[in-house]
C-alpha cells in the first residue's frame, strides 16, 4: 500500500516548516490562527507530526480502514 | 431515618440502597444530604445541582416503598455524572463556555436514564476537562477540581469531578467518559474505582461525543460490587448508538465465582513500565504478586498504539469543533484549543493512518491474551501531580504533565478492550491505581480479578483526610 501522498508531504515535514504549512492548510480551511493561539498549536502540530511518524512506519502493507470493532 | 450529611459519607451504593430499602433513612434524607454535600462541595467537583428533580425523584420513591410497590436496586441512591451527559432540561456543557447558551437537553442520556429507571436519585453535574480533552481537570472556565486527598493537588482526568465526588464522600456513584484514560487517571490519582468497558458495551447516547471511535462512559465506585451493580444496571443495546448492539451480560451474579476460579495474570512491561515513579512499580509488585503475575510480558506495539490515539484524537476531534474553531477560538479553553487547531491543521490522513493501526494492534493484544485471562499495567505514570504543575521528570527527562499522565492508559483505549482501574490499598499515602485489563466483551474476568484484590484487601478505596473547616 503506498503511502498516502498528504501523509507522506506532512511526515516530510521538518519542524522548522510546520509553520508554513499551517498557514496553508489555514487558508485552505478558512480557519484564521489568532496570535494568542499560534505558538500552542504550532507546538502540538508539530508533535503531532513526530508522533505520526512512528506508526506511519509500521502500517502493515495490508492494512486497511475498517468498521473498528474491539 | 436521617441520612450521615457530613462531608465524608462513605458507605457504598449497596449500603446506601440498603438503608433505604430497610428503612433506617429514607430517599429523601439520603436526597438532602447529599444535595447539602453537594452545595458545600470542597473539592469543586460540582458544576450543577440538581435539587428539584432529585427530590421530586426521591419522594417518589418514598412514596413506592411507604406502598409496598417494587422499587429498583439503588432506589433512592443519590448519583452524579460528569457534565458531558445530557440532563433533560439543563444544558450539557462538556466543560466548555461555548456549549453555555447551547439549548437545554430534552431527554436524559441513555446511562442516566438506565440508571434512573434502577431508582438512582441524579443530584448533580460534575466538572470535567473542557471537552473531555485532558488529564488534570483544571478547567479554565470552571476551576480546578482539587484531589481529596490532598486539596493541592489535582483530581486527574478528564473525569476528574467524577473521581473526586466519590473520593471525598459527596456521592458513593458517579458516571464520567473515557476517550483516553479519563475514567482510569482520575480513578487511579483520587483512589477509587473506575470501570471503562469494552468499546460499544455501554451505550454513549446523550454523552456529549470528544471522539467518537475512541468514547466509552463508565461508572465510579467505592468497591468492586458496586462497580459491578452500575456496569449491569446500565447495559443493553441502545438502538440511538450505533456501537452498542450487544446483549445485557450481567456480571454481578457470577462474579464471586469467576473471582474463585484460577486466572492467568500478567504484568504488561515495556511501554508499560517506561518512566513511571517508582511508587507506582512498587504497588504494581504488590498487586502481581496478589494475583501470582507473571512479570514483563511483552504486548507488542503499545508505543505506536499510543502515538496512534494521540494523533486520532485531536484530527477526529476537530471535525466536531471547526465551525467553532473558526468562529470563536478564544472562548476556549487554551489547553484544549491549540491542540484542536492543529488537529484541524494536520492532514486527515494521519487519522487515517492512526485507524488503519488498530486492527495490527488488536491483532498482538488477542495473540497475548491466548497466554492470560488478565494484564496488569499502572493506570497513570506518577501519583496526584499539583495543581498548576506543568511539568514532571519522566525518565530522567521534563516532560509535560497533560500530554503524559495517560501514557499507559492510552493504547488500551485505542483498542477499546475493558479495564477496571483499582485503588491500591495505601491509607495515608497518595493514591495510585492499577489498570486490569480483559480480553474484549469480558469485563466479568476484569471485575474478578478486582474483587479476588478486594476481598485480599491489597485494593480499597479509603477514607481522605476531613477537608479543612470551612474549606
Amino acid at each position: 500500500m503506498a503511502i498516502d501522498p498528504a501523509l507522506a508531504a506532512f511526515l516530510a515535514l521538518d519542524d522548522d516548516a510546520v509553520a508554513a504549512y499551517a498557514d496553508a492548510r489555514a487558508e485552505a480551511l478558512g480557519l484564521t490562527l489568532p496570535p494568542e493561539t499560534r505558538a500552542g498549536t504550532l507546538e502540538n502540530l508539530a508533535l503531532l507530526r513526530r508522533q505520526a511518524a512512528t506508526f506511519a512506519a509500521n502500517l502493515r502493507k495490508t492494512a486497511t480502514p475498517e468498521s473498528f470493532e474491539p | 431515618m436521617s441520612a450521615p450529611d457530613s462531608a465524608h459519607d462513605f458507605r457504598s451504593t449497596q449500603a446506601v440502597a440498603d438503608d433505604i430499602r430497610f428503612g433506617k433513612t429514607t430517599a429523601r434524607g439520603e436526597t438532602l444530604a447529599a444535595l447539602a454535600r453537594a452545595r458545600s462541595d470542597p473539592f469543586n467537583a460540582y458544576t450543577a445541582v440538581f435539587a428539584e428533580r432529585a427530590l421530586a425523584q426521591a419522594e417518589a420513591i418514598d412514596a413506592d416503598l411507604a406502598a409496598d410497590r417494587p422499587v429498583g436496586p439503588l432506589a433512592g441512591v443519590p448519583f452524579a455524572v460528569k457534565n458531558l451527559f445530557d440532563v433533560a432540561g439543563e444544558t450539557t456543557i462538556a466543560g466548555s463556555k461555548i456549549r453555555r447558551d447551547a439549548a437545554p437537553a430534552v431527554h436524559d442520556a441513555t446511562a442516566v436514564q438506565r440508571l434512573t429507571a434502577a431508582g438512582a436519585v441524579l443530584v448533580g453535574a460534575l466538572n470535567m476537562d473542557e471537552f473531555a480533552y485532558g488529564f488534570v481537570t483544571e478547567n479554565a472556565h470552571d476551576g480546578p477540581t482539587r484531589n481529596p486527598h490532598d486539596l493541592t493537588r489535582i483530581a486527574g482526568g478528564s473525569s476528574g469531578g467524577s473521581a473526586a465526588a466519590v473520593s471525598g464522600g459527596l456521592v458513593s456513584l458517579t458516571l464520567g467518559s473515557d476517550t483516553n484514560g479519563s475514567i482510569r487517571v482520575p480513578a487511579s490519582l483520587c483512589g477509587v474505582f473506575g470501570l471503562k468497558p469494552t468499546l460499544g458495551r455501554l451505550s454513549r447516547q446523550g454523552a456529549f461525543p470528544f471522539v467518537e471511535s475512541l468514547d466509552h462512559v463508565g461508572p465510579f465506585a467505592r468497591s468492586v460490587a458496586d462497580l459491578a451493580l452500575a456496569y449491569d444496571l446500565m447495559q443493553g443495546p441502545d438502538p440511538l448508538d450505533p456501537l452498542c448492539r450487544r446483549p445485557a451480560e450481567p456480571v454481578a451474579p457470577r462474579l464471586q465465582a469467576v473471582a474463585d476460579a484460577p486466572l492467568r495474570v500478567g504484568v504488561l512491561g515495556g511501554w508499560f513500565a517506561q518512566g513511571a515513579f517508582p511508587e507506582v512499580l512498587e504497588t504494581l509488585e504488590i498487586v502481581a504478586d496478589a494475583l501470582q503475575a507473571r512479570r514483563g510480558v511483552e504486548l507488542p506495539g503499545a508505543e505506536l498504539a499510543r502515538a496512534a490515539a494521540f494523533c486520532l484524537t485531536p484530527i477526529e476531534a476537530a471535525h466536531l469543533h471547526l465551525p467553532d474553531l473558526k468562529a470563536r477560538p478564544l472562548d476556549y479553553d487554551p489547553a484544549v484549543r491549540d491542540r484542536l487547531l492543529a488537529g484541524a491543521l494536520a492532514p486527515e490522513a494521519v487519522a487515517e493512518a492512526a485507524a488503519r493501526y488498530r486492527p495490527v494492534f488488536r491483532g498482538a493484544a488477542r495473540k497475548v491474551f491466548e497466554d492470560f485471562d488478565v494484564l496488569l499495567a499502572p493506570a497513570s505514570v506518577c501519583p496526584a501531580p499539583g495543581i498548576g504543575q506543568a511539568t514532571m521528570e519522566m525518565d530522567g527527562q521534563q516532560v509535560s504533565v497533560r500530554k503524559n499522565l495517560g501514557a499507559y492508559t492510552q493504547p488500551i483505549s485505542y483498542i477499546g478492550l475493558p479495564v477496571v482501574a483499582a485503588p491500591v490499598n495505601r491509607p495515608g499515602k497518595a493514591p495510585i491505581g492499577v489498570q486490569i485489563i480483559a480480553p474484549a466483551w469480558r469485563e466479568e474476568l476484569a471485575l474478578a480479578a478486582a474483587l479476588r484484590l478486594e476481598r485480599a484487601g491489597v485494593v480499597a478505596a479509603h477514607r481522605p483526610p476531613p477537608p479543612p473547616s470551612g474549606s
